[in-house]
């Protein structure tokens, strides 16, 4: 019970990957054996590694894979990696970020002027990071695709030979998430020539004629070859909308392209062997933008997590959606930080690692395990010497490979589906043109809070509302002590058996795809809540063709009748509830295997401090403390930690247990 | 000034927050704002207007969007009304503006500090065409240095090739500590607590002793040391904070501030927080009179911001001792 149908097939052939990256190019390879054996001492299955394309080709068309700098030599530093009896994970870019000069791409790339993503007067478009200013690429650049193939050819020597089942290598990642920079705003780039030509082309796709894409813009147009990309918002109307929401989804189409383009080059090198993976641009409402596209490219989708430990709705917006897109969700958890990075404990790590595992992840990366000269707070110093907090991960990572994560299942029966197309209208609607979110995010504020108030002709200023919505509806399925997960509708469309309760953020206008996959999983038997208003219209601005309701529609207005409309649902469908504490925000959520529930994350993301009780003996791995069943577990304002059930007490003498009788709070 | 092979080493989870939170508002801040916000002025407004004048929308950094404004022309009645310490009214494109104009000017081969300089100058020709406007003050009005003389400022500070070293003490042991060393012009090393207290060996655990030692070591293992400072905490606050007058000549006699070697500005520093001091006894003796006007009038301009070097570090110092007594 509890389960969405589809995920009660438990992956048998599933391979565990609990990996700590190490960077070879920063230390000397005398060094490498110690790190690696350190790594090793983590419990940890795989070394995640890096191939910085600037260091390897620092100048144009010279490649060194250690021929010249011993300390570029990753062929040697793999075989290390095996015959210590790792897995090892290649990050190949080709922008690797890694708190490198120009995010590890070589300067020449990105100096070079048909490279240069452009902005709407033509200009390069500047990224800030220290410790250089430098102008950023175009994913649409045809020089740029050229080079990057170039690149993977290259590197491709060194690494077929290595590729698994034969070698040490059991996937490649491309690319890198860029959380800040990929959620600039919309008008502030690419009009890069070869962009312009892809928007074009990505219209035709999407309208077939000329005609029908001027009945939608409401403008004249000829050939799609004379469609220029909107440079600045304007809008009043509904009908105004269709060609900025055309602009932001060819953008969003834009990366997956790009994706597929990687896949594509490392085929032709000599790599289509080996399972690609990636982590996905998190969007303004911190969900991975289009999991289900990537899910179709790479075998792997993974989120970046710079959470801390109290933040577990922003883990469970990233994490949660790859559930149920990929087959392989993955977390790879910032242990540490660089200068320019958020600031995290300890705890806020563990953390991490902890609600990614709750909310759906199968595989856990750790970034950094080795501390570098622009690295701190990984569980591995420079030198080698372990942290405070390498006992607390490889207790964790014992406890995970204990609990055979790899095979976990975490697909909650309630979700909430969240339609893009809103979102787009979130980022057209932007106040702060080019600076991305992390501006705001620096400030502590939202993304979503500095948008346009206009309404442009709809009941509401959609833009604003879809996060008050999203808002209301996590708070009240977290009051009803359920388990869910958000998704959107491409993905659900993608599901075999939907989830049997889905509520929907619904607002005037709803596109055709999202509209599809919504009736599709009611036709599969799911139930749907829409609101806090009807569409009437379609993702064109076109009436809708359709008379029939999408769905029960939800009262929004009165947060009660909300929360009531809400549990009503919950109990009609016999929704099970977690383990909770009424006094605070402390809940338990299941991890389950084919043995049934194995383990609970505890996870107390408010003020107060609360008690958790459990129906069977469990330990916590990582501090050793043992409680018996029924008694209460402390779970502290802002905790994370991990229950894992005991077969019996004697089996695995505590620590310490706990004693105090249910009911009575624990400080 | 910041090298492009700069390094961060020394730190873990504890003093990384700690440096980090020097420059970003803390939650518990951030909801002491956010609180104080309701009934006093904090907190940055920034209100986008179009061309003429409509409002598009507003965000307050403490509290969220904002509603209802129906004007951005007076950015000082903004202020008042929505109770914040700062509003900057934009006009809509502006930031695109901005990013053009960064764009057209960065060069490939500048440093940092020389691409930063290109920002903030572009920011104050915005100001100037009126398309960003502020309350309090402006930019397009302060004389800003010049990269060069920011540069040579920081050569007195600390020179090319030699390192600096900031530490603060409680009563009984070093609470946190950085050295930053210069090279070719531009920071390339930050070092933390855990280096530093690995390269001072045992730390006697005495102020002065703990100074010594903290110097010693990054003049033998990092580079000669142009000039080291030690602050015992609360008497950081009472300096950097609260401004007291007279306090960091008091503190400099009574030896809770330590700088190897006193630097001459710093002794000019101590010259002019004694007349500081001075003068706010006079006019509080003269209070209500001409005499006693006058020397506000001075006191409210006169300042140690006029010793080349003193501000930059002083305004450094100040964050540091805020953050770190929370």
């Amino acid at each position: 019970m509890g389960e969405a149908a589809s995920q009660l097939s438990f992956r048998t052939d599933a391979l565990r990957v609990l990996s700590a990256e190490l960077h070879p190019f920063r230390h000397a390879p005398t060094e490498w054996p110690t790190l690696i054996e350190r790594l090793a001492g983590l419990g940890v299955s795989h070394v995640t590694t890096l191939m910085p394309w600037g260091e390897h080709e620092a100048r144009e068309g010279e490649f060194d894979f250690g021929e010249r700098r011993s300390a570029l030599a990753i062929g040697a530093f793999l075989d290390l990696v095996e015959a210590a009896g790792l897995r090892a994970i290649v990050r190949i870019g080709p922008r690797v970020r890694a708190d490198l000069s120009f995010a590890g791409l070589p300067e020449h790339v990105v100096y070079d002027r048909s490279v240069m993503a452009r902005s709407a007067r033509g200009s390069s478009v500047p990224s800030p990071m220290p410790a250089r200013v430098f102008p950023w690429p175009s994913y649409s650049s045809d020089t740029y695709r050229r080079r990057v193939a170039a690149y993977f050819a290259a590197a491709a020597s060194v690494l077929a030979p290595r590729i698994a089942p034969l070698g040490v290598v059991d996937a490649i990642d491309v690319e890198d998430a860029s959380a800040v920079l990929l959620r600039a705003g919309a008008y502030a780039r690419d009009y890069h020539p070869d962009a312009t030509r892809a928007f074009q082309q990505h219209l035709e796709t999407e309208y077939g004629s000329p005609s029908a894409l001027s009945a939608a813009w409401g403008v004249r147009v000829g050939a799609f070859s004379d469609v220029s990309a909107p440079t600045r918002f304007a809008a009043d109307t509904p009908r105004d909308l269709p060609r900025h929401l055309d602009w932001v989804a060819f953008q969003e189409a834009t990366v997956c392209e790009f994706r597929e383009f990687l896949k594509r080059s490392l085929v032709a090198a000599g790599l289509g062997a080996c399972p690609l993976s990636t982590t996905l641009d998190a969007n303004a409402l911190e969900m991975p933008g289009d999991p289900r596209s990537a899910a179709n490219v790479v075998d792997r989708v993974g989120a970046e997590l710079t959470s801390r430990s109290d933040e577990l709705s922003s883990v469970r917006r990233r994490v949660s959606p790859l559930a149920f897109a990929s087959e392989r969700p993955f977390v790879r958890v910032v242990a540490g930080g660089s200068p320019f990075g958020r600031a995290r404990s300890d705890d806020d790590t563990l953390a991490s690692i902890l609600l990614g595992v709750a909310f759906g992840a199968r595989e856990v990366e750790l970034s950094m395990g080795v501390d570098h000269e622009r690295w701190w707070g990984a569980p591995i110093g420079m030198d080698g010497t372990p942290s405070a907090l390498a006992e607390r991960i490889q207790r964790l990572m014992a406890a995970l490979a204990d609990l055979e994560i790899e095979r976990l299942t975490s697909r909650p029966d309630v979700v909430i589906v969240v339609p893009p197309e809103y979102l787009r209208l979130t980022r057209v609607t932007h106040l702060f043109g080019p600076l991305g979110a992390g501006i705001l995010d620096f400030v502590g504020r939202s993304f979503a809070e500095a948008t346009l108030e206009g309404r442009f002709g709809f009941d509401r200023p959609i833009q604003h509302a879809l996060f008050d919505c999203v808002r209301s509806l996590e708070d009240a399925l977290d009051a009803s002590h359920v388990a869910f997960s958000l998704i959107d509708p491409r993905t659900l469309g993608a599901l075999d058996a939907p989830p049997r309760l889905l509520l929907v953020p619904t607002f005037d206008f709803l596109d055709a795809t999202s509209t599809e996959a919504l009736r599709s999983a009611t036709s599969a038997g799911s139930r749907l809540l829409v609101g806090p208003v009807a569409p009437r219209l379609d993702g064109r601005m076109d009436p809708w063709n359709s008379t029939a309701p999408l769905g029960e529609l939800l009262v929004h207005e009165s947060p009660s009748r909300l929360a009531q409309a809400i549990e009503d649902a919950l109990g009609q469908l016999g929704m099970p509830r977690l383990a909770h504490d009424t006094s605070s925000a402390a809940r338990a959520y299941p991890l389950r295997s084919h043995r049934g529930i194995v383990a609970h994350v505890l996870a107390n993301p408010g003020c107060a401090d609360g008690t958790i009780v459990l129906e069977s003996d469990v330990i916590d791995p990582v501090s050793g403390e043992a409680h018996a069943a029924g008694m209460p577990i402390p779970s502290p304002a802002g905790s994370v930690r991990l229950a894992v059930r005991t077969p019996s007490r004697d089996s695995q003498p505590p620590r310490r247990t706990s004693t105090r009788p249910a009911g009575r709070r624990a400080r | 000034m910041i090298h492009e092979c700069f390094r961060f080493e020394g730190f873990d989870a504890a003093s990384h927050t700690a440096l980090v939170e020097l420059f970003r508002p803390s939650r518990a801040r951030r909801k002491r704002a956010s609180e104080s916000a309701v009934t006093a002025r904090a907190g940055l407004l920034v209100v986008v207007v179009d061309d003429d004048g409509v409002v598009l929308g507003a965000i307050h950094s403490s509290r969220g969007r904002v509603i209802g404004i129906r004007s951005g022309n007076d950015p000082e009645a903004l202020a008042h009304v929505h109770k914040a310490s700062r509003v900057i009214v934009l006009r809509e494109g502006a930031l695109d503006d901005l990013a053009e104009r960064i764009a057209l000017r960065v060069r490939r081969e500048q440093d940092y500090l020389d691409q930063l300089f290109t920002v903030v100058e572009s920011v104050r020709e915005l100001e100037r065409a009126g398309t960003l406007r502020m309350f309090p003050g402006t930019v397009a009005r302060v004389s800003l240095p010049s990269p060069e003389a920011i540069r040579r400022t920081l050569d007195r500070l600390v020179g090319d090739g030699n390192a600096c070293v900031i530490c603060l003490h409680d009563d009984r042991r070093l609470t946190h500590a950085f050295a930053l060393r210069r090279r070719d012009g531009a920071f390339d090393a930050i070092v933390g607590p855990l280096r530093l207290r690995r390269w001072a060996g045992s730390l006697p655990g005495t102020f002065e002793g703990d100074h010594a030692a903290i110097v010693a070591g990054v003049d033998r293992e990092l580079a000669p040391v142009q000039f080291a400072i030690s602050l015992r905490e609360g008497v950081a606050h009472k300096i950097f904070t609260q401004r007291t007058p007279g306090a960091l000549s008091a503190a400099v006699a009574a030896r809770e501030v330590l700088a190897t070697p006193a630097p001459s500005w710093l002794a000019l520093g101590v010259g002019l927080d004694t007349l500081a001091s001075a003068l706010y006894g006079a006019r509080q003796a003269f209070d209500g009179t001409p005499f006693g006007d006058a020397v506000s009038a001075l006191l409210s301009t006169g300042s140690s911001h006029a010793i080349p070097g003193l501000e930059a570090l002083e305004s450094w110092l100040e964050l540091f001792a805020t953050r770190v007594r929370r």
